[in-house]
């Protein structure tokens, strides 16, 4: 098992191409997922080899704040993400079928029932599609990926008050559209 | 009460993950970026491509290395992978003195690389997609010097150098592929030499040339099972199988739709081009005299198997198959008031397993008119915009159902307040 940091990999990189190979097998599937939480299954098929593609480009601008080179990969991620599905119907055809994704089957009924089942996990998912795009990125990887302020900052190349501010922002906006949200069942709706 | 940030923690969606197929896809491809993204720094190129001419001297192409091919079931694999890529892949080897493969890349049925050394040259060969050539030597004009053309394998290679160096590139086609080689000489002369003693050799020939260690990508090449992994959307619409007719014929404001996009140097690099072109000879009329504007909906297959899709003045949609989770193409039409306005309207295509659409119109069923693998369906209110519609709904033939939300047209045209909702809109 090769045992260097992400970050010693990526400084080596430069001259040693072929050690790339290893940051995409320690973080391909995690940056899929991540993008497949966001886009869906087909969407992060299609965006997650571009990353690693992008990553091995810039290689040397990766900047070795924390050993993994995690937060930098989300960075690419949602930039690229954005880049790619922002003002396109995809996007949110992209976030209706998330929502067919995660039920994941479990509704047998019609389709009447089929859109109502959906309703708690919509208001929580419509309501995330409400926030600016700055803030709802630092929700997701914090409440999805949980990773750190600190490593949000690095993916999203912002500060780490930029981070909080946004944070507290979206909590904010979140607890408006959804006052009652302490009482929904959202599990159940899986 | 829960923070809510803790809520959407609970409610993030499930993801499944990549399938093996997408890892090796992407690995295969990334690595094959890998092996052609090799640093360009001086250091580097003499390191890897310090070339002497005097040395082409003493024995034959390929140094048999006695390579066992069925050793354990991982090597087995690798066997019938090998033969698999060595049977399309063109089998280039030096056919002067001394030269052997020094070492290859993981490779697969649509990239390569494969580096030859007579123990003092050394000779970069890759093998591309026969679409990348254009990209290929337009990089190289833009960035090179151009040496005009030389032999090569057989046949005539673009020649560049990198200015001020000893370094050479040579692209040039064969078969279907774009073939590059790459090194350093100590003139031009002496890797002309080289590039025009390139030959194709057999199959054993080359696998046995080839270092034990090499890898081979397991199956048809990444973008080969990208493109087989869905089903064409012309193979699901019955439409097109029946006879065409004069009323099939596209009138004159869809030609322009025929001819492919011009492709950004973007997609090029991601190797999305060309654009596919429309088959104007197989088109066929959908539905006609359709709402408010008596619309009619055209079709035509694409040559990659894909359709496009259009109606009114000529605008409309392309796909390459149809997606789940729901099978079903559509574009929303909110006419401007500088065209007459008029009634939201909704149409789309599907494929010949879909038995209805419906749609959900501020909370309320309505089905769409559906026949020859279209459908369509208008508001019946001209103040309703696209915004009144609440989701989408396929009922497929087998009895099952997919839908999807349209919530995001409420907010692309704007809020739709109680009080300005027409009478219908409010259900």
């Amino acid at each position: 098992m090769e045992a260097r940091s992400d970050a010693e990999l990526l400084v080596r990189a430069a001259t040693e191409p072929e050690l790339f190979g290893v940051v995409f097998d320690r973080h391909f599937a995690t940056i899929h997922r991540y993008l497949e939480r966001r886009i869906g299954r087909d969407g992060a098929d299609e965006l997650s080899g571009e990353v690693f593609r992008i990553a091995f480009e810039q290689r040397k601008r990766f900047r070795p704040v924390h050993d993994t080179a995690l937060p930098w990969l989300y960075g690419l991620a949602t930039n690229l993400m954005l880049k790619r599905w922002r003002g396109e119907r995809r996007e949110a055809r992209a976030v209706a079928r998330l929502e067919e994704v995660s039920r994941n089957g479990s509704d047998p009924g019609g389709a009447d029932d089929r859109i109502a089942a959906t309703a708690a996990r919509r208001r929580l998912l419509d309501a995330l599609a409400e926030l600016p795009s700055g803030d709802r990125d630092v929700v997701v990887l914090i409440a999805w990926e949980e990773l750190t302020y600190e490593e949000v900052a690095t993916a999203l190349d912002i500060p780490v008050g930029t981070v909080r501010s946004r944070l507290n922002r979206a909590r904010q906006r979140l607890r408006e559209l959804l006052p009652d949200i302490g009482n929904e069942p959202v599990r159940d709706v899986r | 009460m829960n923070d809510v940030i803790e809520q959407l923690r609970d409610a993030r969606p499930d993801a499944a993950g990549p399938s093996d197929e997408v890892v090796v896809s992407a690995r295969a491809t990334l690595m094959t970026q890998v092996a052609r993204g090799r640093p360009r720094s001086r250091w580097r190129r003499r390191r890897i491509l310090g070339l002497a001419g005097p040395a082409l001297a003493a024995a034959v192409i390929a140094v048999a290395l006695g390579i066992t091919l069925t050793d354990g079931d991982g090597d087995q694999a690798n066997a019938t992978a090998s033969e698999r890529v060595a049977a399309a892949a063109p089998r280039l080897l030096v056919d002067l003195p001394g030269w052997k493969v020094a070492h290859t890349d993981r490779f697969s049925v649509e990239y390569g690389q494969v580096t030859l050394t007579n123990g003092e040259l050394k000779l970069e060969l890759q093998w591309l997609p026969e679409a990348e050539y254009q990209l290929e030597t337009e990089k190289r004009v833009a960035e090179l010097e151009d040496l005009g053309t030389a032999p090569a394998a057989d046949g005539e290679a673009r020649l560049f150098r990198y200015p001020g160096t000893g370094e050479y590139v040579a692209v040039w086609l064969r078969d279907d592929y774009t073939v590059e080689a790459r090194g350093r000489a100590p003139n031009v002369e002496t890797f002309k030499a080289t590039i025009a003693a390139l030959r194709e050799v057999d199959i054993a020939t080359w696998l046995t040339a080839l270092p034990r260690t090499s890898e081979y990508y397991p199956g048809p090449g990444p973008r080969e099972t990208r493109r087989r992994s869905k089903v064409p959307a012309v193979a699901e619409m019955s439409v097109f199988k029946r006879p065409r007719t004069a009323t099939d014929v596209l009138p004159d404001q869809f030609s322009t739709r025929l001819e492919p996009l011009p492709c950004p140097g973007e997609l090029r690099e991601l190797g999305r081009c060309p654009y596919p072109a429309g088959i104007g000879d197989e088109s066929r009329l959908l539905l006609s005299g359709l709402g408010v504007r008596q619309d009619s909906i055209y079709a035509w297959p694409t040559d990659d198997g894909g359709v496009c899709l259009a109606h009114g003045k000529g605008s409309g949609i392309c796909l390459p198959q149809f997606e789940r989770p729901i099978r079903a193409e559509y574009v929303g039409l909110e006419p401007a008031e500088s065209e007459g306005g008029g009634p939201g309207a909704i149409l789309g295509l599907v494929p010949d397993n879909v038995a209805a659409v419906d749609l959900v119109v501020l909370g309320m069923r309505r089905p769409a008119t559906l026949g020859n693998n279209a459908f369509f369906y208008e508001l019946p209110d001209v103040s309703c915009g696209i915004g009144a519609f609440d989701a989408l709904i396929v009922t497929l033939r087998d009895g099952s159902l997919e839908s999807e939300s349209l919530e995001y047209w409420k907010k692309e045209s704007g809020p739709q307040h109680e009080g300005e909702v027409p009478p219908f809109c409010r259900g």
